[in-house]
């Protein structure tokens, strides 16, 4: 009885590793993103995974600042040829009047804006976003592309940058220089007068770098034909 | 400060020294920016954008200024952010040019070390050749050092020793060469002084017996010679009234016998005045030396021998030596010096006769200049006539070397004047010649060579 019982588990073994592996791989075939040709072939992220409801990215949406998400997409055929091509979305919480405002730049060179009142509204419009990566034309021919798609969450825009850059080294220069006055500027003479300083100032100033605080990697197909692309991938997260 | 590359490692020590201070003060100063990045800082930082918030709601008549603060509240929130995002990057860099500037200031101060061994090194190698060198016998050695610290001081020591020993072996040489024309001046003089005392003697004899009225074969045994030397100045013979005897022929026979014996008497004078100059050189005193102003001595000698030369004129600068690289410095205020009035003033003498000779009677002009160039005491004697000629100068000190004519010199004034000079420790020089004239260097010991030679 007891060999008979063991030959029964043994048997069951395949099959319960395979429903793992399944139920694993569910969700993240789940969050894959999805792409479509758009019009003058226009490849579109049409499904973008949620990464906002992700922990690394949550908190930092509200906490004023601009959070980048720089989409990079790398569309490879069998015979090795390659497309690049990527989009920014910027969200920044508005403090005083709570709402989320959403900038969306893609590869046709349009800006959208637009002003959403609340997180589940964020999230919905993020479901509902297309964001065009790359403007194929000609060179997307029929056939199977691999697509990278490698999305970076910088918590900060390029302007706050420059901003918290020069001022960080305008305050450096007044703490050399003593306080300066309300409304007014710290005398260009106080950072010439040692040359070293200068030199510090624009090394510590230029430390200020944009990294992302989380990225993230997906893998797809796209199937180019006349039917239209038809795309499966997996996340991997960094 | 010894030389620019030193001043140049001290100011760029000095500026790395400073960069340093600046690091080291920023990394003090910059606890400000860890605290402005605290977490606690940004809570209560948004803590009161909510309360500018609530203070708008409560009190609309100031919402523009509530809403003004919130935005500036909101506005350091969002630097102070993303400076804490990148806290580590700006505590790095500051650590990355602490580092960096220890570095260089650490590589400065070995390179400046280093660099500064190796240079010395190699002026201690250039003197340790110039030692040995010197102390192979060889003159005129160059060290090559133009620095004043301790190196340097040594090396112009050791060059000035060899400057010395090249001036004492000169003056060695000349004085042993001079000594063997002395020697043979003096043997010169005593083979001829002998012979031509008794010819002069046996003349005299001659023209005394000539004047007696005796023809030459009526001569016997001479009586005193001394008695016949004495009538050789009496006049002529023909004047004694004595005409019975011979008759006129016989008279003016023996007048021309007796001019042709003064004739020879003469050249037997000049001979002498030759073995005479034979025997000054060959017996020049020592010097007796005594301290004496030099610029009073010569402006002593132009006034007095000021018309010895019709055609000279003597003059003492006022105005001393013009210092020129190598030659002779300024002189000072008062030129005292060690010498033998009598044996520099013929030395003067020497000088002034052979530029009178040389100017062939023409009008001429002798400056007399004093100077200094340690350890000596220099007087020049500069005349504008022609020069020297080139094929002169190799022997121009040398006994019996002369341009003149047979007869009009010996050649030894400018031998003799250098003896004098060697004599007192010092030397005689041509400094330069030219067409325009030349000039003659004399050289007495200053202070530090009193001592007789």
């Amino acid at each position: 009885v007891v060999t008979s019982r063991r030959a029964w588990i043994k048997s069951l073994a395949p099959a319960l590793a395979a429903a793992a592996s399944l139920a694993r791989a569910l969700p993240l075939l789940a969050e894959r993103p999805g792409f479509e040709l758009g019009a003058e072939r226009m490849l579109v992220m049409a499904t973008i995974p949620d990464v906002l409801s992700k922990a690394e990215v949550k908190p930092r949406l509200n906490s004023g600042l601009t959070t980048s998400f720089v989409f990079d997409v790398t569309a490879t055929d069998g015979g090795g040829r390659t497309l690049k091509g990527g989009g920014l979305v910027e969200i920044r919480y508005e403090l005083w009047d709570e709402v989320y405002l959403v900038a969306v730049a893609g590869a046709d060179g349009r800006q959208r804006r637009d002003s959403l009142p609340s997180l589940d509204r964020l999230l919905a419009w993020w479901r509902g976003l297309k964001l065009p990566v790359l403007n194929a034309g000609d060179r997307l021919a029929a056939g199977k592309w691999h697509l990278d798609v490698d999305l970076s969450v910088i918590p900060f825009s390029r302007a706050e940058q420059s901003e918290t850059q020069s001022w960080l080294s305008r305050s450096l220069t007044e703490e050399r220089a003593g306080p300066t006055p309300p409304g007014e500027t710290a005398p260009p003479a106080a950072a010439a007068a040692v040359p070293v300083s200068g030199v510090l100032d624009m090394l510590v100033s230029t430390s200020i770098k944009r990294r992302s605080v989380v990225s993230f990697e997906w893998r797809s197909e796209l199937q180019v034909g006349p039917a239209g692309p038809a795309g499966s991938g997996v996340e991997r997260r960094q | 400060v010894s030389s620019p590359r030193t001043a140049l490692a001290l100011a760029a020590l000095l500026v790395a020294a400073l960069l340093l201070f600046e690091v080291c003060a920023r990394q003090l100063t910059g606890a400000w920016f860890t605290f402005g990045v605290h977490p606690e800082v940004l809570r209560q930082l948004e803590l009161s954008l909510a309360d500018q918030k609530r203070l708008a709601a409560l009190d609309p008549a100031g919402a523009a200024r509530y809403r003004r603060r919130f935005a500036a509240l909101e506005s350091l929130l969002g630097r102070l952010r993303v400076l804490a995002y990148n806290r580590d990057e700006v505590v790095g860099s500051y650590q990355t040019a602490l580092l960096v500037v220890v570095a260089a200031l650490a590589a400065a101060a070995g390179g400046v070390y280093l660099a500064g061994k190796m240079r010395q090194q190699g002026r201690l190698d250039r003197l340790r050749v110039a030692l040995a060198r010197l102390s192979a016998g060889e003159i005129d050695v160059e060290v090559g050092e133009r620095r004043r610290d301790l190196i340097g001081r040594i090396g112009a020591m050791v060059e000035e020793t060899s400057r010395a020993m090249a001036r004492d072996r000169r003056r060695l040489a000349s004085l042993e060469n001079l000594a063997a024309w002395q020697e043979a001046a003096r043997r010169q003089a005593h083979e001829m002084r002998t012979p031509l005392t008794a010819a002069r003697l046996d003349l005299g004899r001659l023209i005394g017996l000539l004047e007696g009225g005796r023809d030459l074969d009526d001569f016997g045994d001479a009586g005193d010679a001394g008695e016949y030397g004495h009538r050789g100045d009496r006049g002529d013979a023909g004047d004694s009234g004595d005409t019975g005897d011979a008759g006129d022929a016989g008279r003016c026979r023996r007048r021309e016998r007796r001019e042709l014996a003064e004739s020879v008497l003469q050249e037997i004078e000049r001979l002498g005045r030759f073995t005479k100059a034979f025997t000054s050189f060959s017996r020049l005193p020592a010097p007796r030396l005594g301290r004496h102003d030099l610029g009073a001595f010569v402006a002593e000698f132009a006034a007095t021998f000021g018309g010895a030369w019709p055609n000279l004129v003597l003059v003492v600068a006022a105005a001393p030596i013009a210092a020129r690289p190598g030659g002779p410095g300024a002189a000072p205020a008062s030129c005292s010096a060690a010498f033998d009035r009598d044996l520099l003033r013929q030395v003067l003498v020497n000088l002034c006769d052979n530029s009178s000779q040389a100017l062939d009677s023409g009008p001429g002009t002798v400056t007399f200049r004093l100077g200094t160039l340690p350890p000596w005491v220099v007087l020049e004697v500069a005349d504008d006539g022609s020069g020297i000629s080139p094929a002169v100068l190799p022997r121009l000190f040398e006994p019996y070397a002369t341009t003149r004519g047979v007869g009009q010199g010996m050649g030894l004034g400018l031998a003799i004047s250098r003896k004098i000079l060697l004599d007192h420790g010092g030397d005689l020089e041509l400094a330069r010649t030219s067409a325009a004239g030349s000039v003659f260097r004399l050289l007495l010991p200053g202070d530090q060579k009193e001592k007789s030679p």
